[in-house]
């Protein structure tokens, strides 16, 4: 009698210990959901993506997302649905979005979705966004063939710094690109936890997961689009792209990520496209040509006045 | 003569009673393969560009909370009862406050549903932290 007592005492403990665990890891941890300041120069192809009110010069954050090539950003499909080239920009070589005159400022030619794209699973969230002009900005290359699990990986992002305890849900956006490194998890553990445990998914073949499931260290609302980056050949590559989650940085969840290498291809094929005629020459083009006819008679009234 | 009175009512009773229950559907069925977009967050009506929406499957519900997407494997518990939660999210960043705070309040309306009726075309999700109402 008196062990089963001290057995539910036992127990009784351990559940306000746990309790008490996952609350203190969750609630307002000041940082991206864990991690710190990035230094400059650290993660120097990691972009930022704007969107612009048509007729507006500035701009409102909305996404991160990754140089892998000198004029192409490798972002989320989400991040970009329903937008506009003419009306985004991207932000490159800064740090710290506080300061509009850092870095690069280049405006999008071109967003090209996953075709496959599903945003009722968001398997294949992936977009290629080609930009007007070259960034002088290193590119990130793309991780090859399969990481392995429990490979450290590195995050980084300008998303939301403090998750509400009640909701789960992030607030309090941060200026300053902050870095966390996290590991990667086998597609097994990912699809135990997030499906059978959490009821949640499917976590399709085309996505990869990242985090320890301890809670306090994860991604947020602000950080899609941006890159998941590991070590290969002695250099930071491309491993896959900031996707969706349940909540931040709570207990027993992983971040899922749009897993880059099962889209190589495409990205490849994408980019190796003939490039898109320019919209704006497009257009001056076309006025030119209809009012050539006006110019020309113009031009020939005024040589007969001449004469 | 008589008879044909009682058949009257008899049918009439039962064309009423059909057509009560044709006004109110709470069956499982009746949810899946449409899409909705919402109306209102406990009484007060929509309005801007970011309208939420909720579609449904045979298990899934998704769609667009103001800012980000979302999904979520739904289950009934009974006769018009339903779960949502939990909900999966994109993690884009929601600048405006008023679409922060839409959004707040429809995932956590969702997540809190225990309840859904749809009576003359208006989808109705009830729970601990409201009423939503959706038009197809």
């Amino acid at each position: 009698m008196f062990n089963i007592a001290k057995a539910i005492c036992l127990l009784l403990c351990l559940s306000v210990i746990t309790v008490h665990a996952e609350t203190t890891l969750t609630r307002g941890d000041p940082r991206i959901i864990g991690g710190e300041i990035a230094d400059f120069g650290d993660w120097p192809s990691t972009a930022a993506l704007f969107v612009t009110k048509k007729g507006h010069e500035e701009g409102t954050y909305s996404c991160g997302g990754a140089l892998i090539a000198p004029q192409w950003v490798l972002t989320a499909a989400h991040c970009v649905k329903g937008e506009q080239a003419t009306n985004m920009f991207v932000r490159l070589g800064t740090t710290d979005l506080s300061d509009n005159q850092a870095g690069e400022r280049i405006k999008v030619k071109k967003i090209i979705s996953y075709p496959q794209y599903n945003e009722a699973t968001f398997d294949n969230d992936l977009a290629l966004i080609e930009l007007k002009n070259v960034s002088k900005i290193k590119t990130i290359p793309l991780f090859i063939g399969d990481i392995e699990e429990g490979t450290p990986a590195a995050v980084v992002g300008w998303g939301t710094r403090n998750v509400n305890p009640f909701t789960g849900e992030g607030f309090n956006p941060s200026l300053q690109l902050y870095e966390l490194q996290l590991p990667i998890v086998g597609q097994a553990q990912c699809k135990l936890i997030m499906e059978d445990i959490r009821n949640m998914g499917p976590v399709t073949n085309n996505m990869i997961c990242a985090g320890t499931g301890l809670g306090g260290e994860d991604t947020c609302q602000g950080d899609s689009g941006g890159p998941l980056m590991a070590m290969q050949n002695d250099e930071i590559r491309l491993v896959g792209v900031i996707s969706w989650g349940f909540g931040c940085a709570k207990p027993n969840t992983y971040g899922v990520y749009t897993r880059l290498n099962k889209f190589s291809k495409w990205i490849k094929s994408s980019m190796e496209a003939k490039p898109s005629n320019d919209s704006e020459d497009s257009e001056g083009g076309a006025i030119f040509w209809m009012l050539f006819p006006f110019f020309a008679l113009l031009l020939a009234y005024k040589a007969r006045r001449i004469d | 003569m008589q008879n044909m009175n009682r058949l009257i009512i008899l049918l009439s009773t039962l064309l009423t009673l059909v057509s009560c229950a044709g006004g109110i559907k709470s069956n499982p069925s009746s949810l899946v393969d449409t899409q909705w977009k919402l109306l209102s967050i406990n009484g007060i009506p929509f309005e801007g560009k970011s309208q939420p929406t909720i579609s449904f499957n045979a298990t899934r519900a998704s769609g667009f909370a103001g800012c980000n997407r979302y999904f979520s494997n739904y289950i009934f518990t009974n006769q018009g009862q339903i779960n949502f939660d939990p909900i999966a999210r994109t993690k884009m960043l929601c600048h405006k406050r008023r679409i922060r705070r839409l959004e707040r309040h429809f995932i956590a309306g969702l997540r809190t549903a225990n309840a859904f009726s749809i009576y003359n075309g208006i989808l109705e999700i009830k729970g601990r932290e409201g009423i939503l109402q959706f038009e197809q």
